[in-house]
């Protein structure tokens, strides 16, 4: 009988390894600022989503429209009814990896620069993306950071002429993400 | 034999193991945690009428809108009346968003020369699905006063016979992206009336509804189903009714609307509406609405 104890044991290693590699967030904030000569629209978001697994690299973070706050209260309808149509396309999500791990052991605290490329979804759009990041590793806490410009034309949004001027064609992106370890 | 059996129930738990460790469909666990964030949804209507009454829209903290609205002649007045164009009946209003929940607004309407104020306040905010908030709840309390010049001297003096007074509770549920609908149950309280016939407190029911045609153009449909009114010196009164569309041009929205209605103060188009839509006394309106954001 003493054999049969060493399944229960192996299992609880082999998960217990496994749910330290997988890190998430649900509390992620997204910051972006459109920047015209007429007018700066911005926003923040602090309800993204993520997934990261710091073993494989792998990382995955989701974000629902309707939950952008607008520093300029009536700009909120109008991303969500007429540029984003978050009824249609409620969420813009990332799929990505980290590159670069060989080098990195994300279980030891420090800072490490880090590229992550993957796809980003928008308006069911899909845009190869590659940034770089900050990883700030604490004890059972990760930080990843990063920013980088979108551009509207690529997520087929619309902008009437007539407001063309208070829109950018580029739109500056900041995110900053603190995980926990992940327990199912 | 034995340790076969042990060696297979360790295969077995790996493999277990191997795929639960594995389970992470992170798409699924993500749409999960998605779908249980509180979200309000928006934009049931364009903008805070529906075309006469108040809609469950509310201007967000430091949106201020500027309201400019018309309620023209019937068509059928007079011939030469060039479809009512020629007399109006005018609105100019400014409401104001105090915080997101709670909106105050001010507004000198021609009907009866009044002057009129509310506040309205969400209650409630529907929510996406899983948060089993199904519709919005708002509380609209408005008071008009008669500003204009009674011929009889007492009259004229009683300060406090000039106000009335609305209470509204406006329930909203947004269907889907194109359709909205509100019930408004509504009591006007009117401080003095003009004849014996007539009630203080009038009960009236408020339908609306609206279907998005097109991204910035939405098709509004409102009655108001009045439970006691009665008519004024053997003249009848009827219940409101507007079609018409909404059509969003930037930060303006134009409501364009056919109606019997002349006044577009609560207190007045459901109290007083002595045009009857369905005999052909139909009018042109407008309302004009422009939101401008006080700072940030």
């Amino acid at each position: 009988m003493k054999k049969y104890l060493i399944i229960p044991f192996l299992l609880i290693l082999y998960f217990s390894g496994f749910t330290q590699n997988v890190f998430f967030s649900k509390s992620g904030h997204v910051y972006f600022l459109s920047h015209t000569d007429a007018i700066d629209i911005d926003a923040n978001n602090h309800q993204l989503v993520s997934f990261f697994d710091i073993e494989s690299g792998k990382i995955q973070c989701a974000v629902l429209i309707k939950s952008f706050e607008f520093s300029l209260a009536t700009a909120k309808e109008h991303f969500n009814e007429s540029y984003m149509e978050s009824g249609t396309y409620p969420k813009a999500e990332f799929k990505g990896q980290v590159n670069d791990l060989e080098n990195i052991d994300l279980t030891k605290p420090g800072s490490y620069e880090v590229n992550i490329i993957g796809d980003i979804i928008i308006r069911n759009n899909k845009k190869h993306l590659e940034t770089k990041a900050e990883l700030i590793v604490e004890k059972n806490k990760i930080n990843a950071s990063t920013e980088f410009y979108l551009n509207i034309s690529d997520f087929n949004i619309l902008v009437p002429k007539l407001v063309d001027h208070r829109v950018a064609k580029e739109i500056l992106v900041k995110v900053s993400i603190d995980y926990l370890p992940y327990k199912k | 034999m034995k340790l076969t059996k042990a060696y297979t129930l360790l295969i077995i738990s790996c493999i277990t193991a191997v795929t639960f460790a594995q389970d992470d469909d992170w798409d699924s666990l993500l749409d999960q945690q998605l779908s249980e964030q509180e979200v309000f949804i928006s934009a049931a209507f364009k903008t805070s009428r529906i075309l006469n009454g108040q809609s469950v829209e509310l201007l967000p903290k430091k949106g201020l809108d500027l309201r400019v609205a018309h309620r023209f002649a019937e068509f059928n007045t007079d011939e030469s009346n060039f479809l009512g164009f020629d007399e109006a009946s005018t609105y100019f209003g400014l409401y104001y968003g105090i915080i997101d929940r709670l909106n105050v607004g001010l507004a000198r309407a021609t009907y009866n020369q009044t002057n009129y104020g509310f506040l309205k306040y969400a209650v409630l905010r529907q929510q996406q699905e899983k948060n089993m908030m199904p519709v919005t709840v708002v509380f609209n309390s408005s008071v008009a006063y008669t500003s204009k010049k009674y011929s009889d001297q007492i009259r004229d003096d009683d300060f406090v016979s000039r106000f009335d007074y609305t209470f509204q509770i406006l329930v909203s549920r947004k269907f889907s992206k194109r359709i909205s609908f509100q019930i408004t149950p509504t009591l006007v309280h009117r401080n003095l009336v003009e004849s014996i016939e007539e009630n203080n407190d009038l009960f009236s029911i408020g339908f609306g509804g609206r279907y998005l045609l097109v991204k910035r153009v939405a098709f509004n449909v409102e009655y108001f189903w009045n439970l006691n009114n009665s008519g004024r010196y053997g003249f009848e009164f009827y219940d409101p009714f507007a079609v018409g569309f909404d059509i969003q041009l930037g930060s303006h929205v134009f409501q364009l609307m056919l109606t019997n209605a002349a006044a577009m103060t609560e207190n007045k188009f459901i109290g007083e509406t002595s045009s009857d839509f369905f005999n052909g006394d139909i009018r042109f309106g407008f309302n004009i609405s422009q939101v401008f954001s006080l700072g940030k």
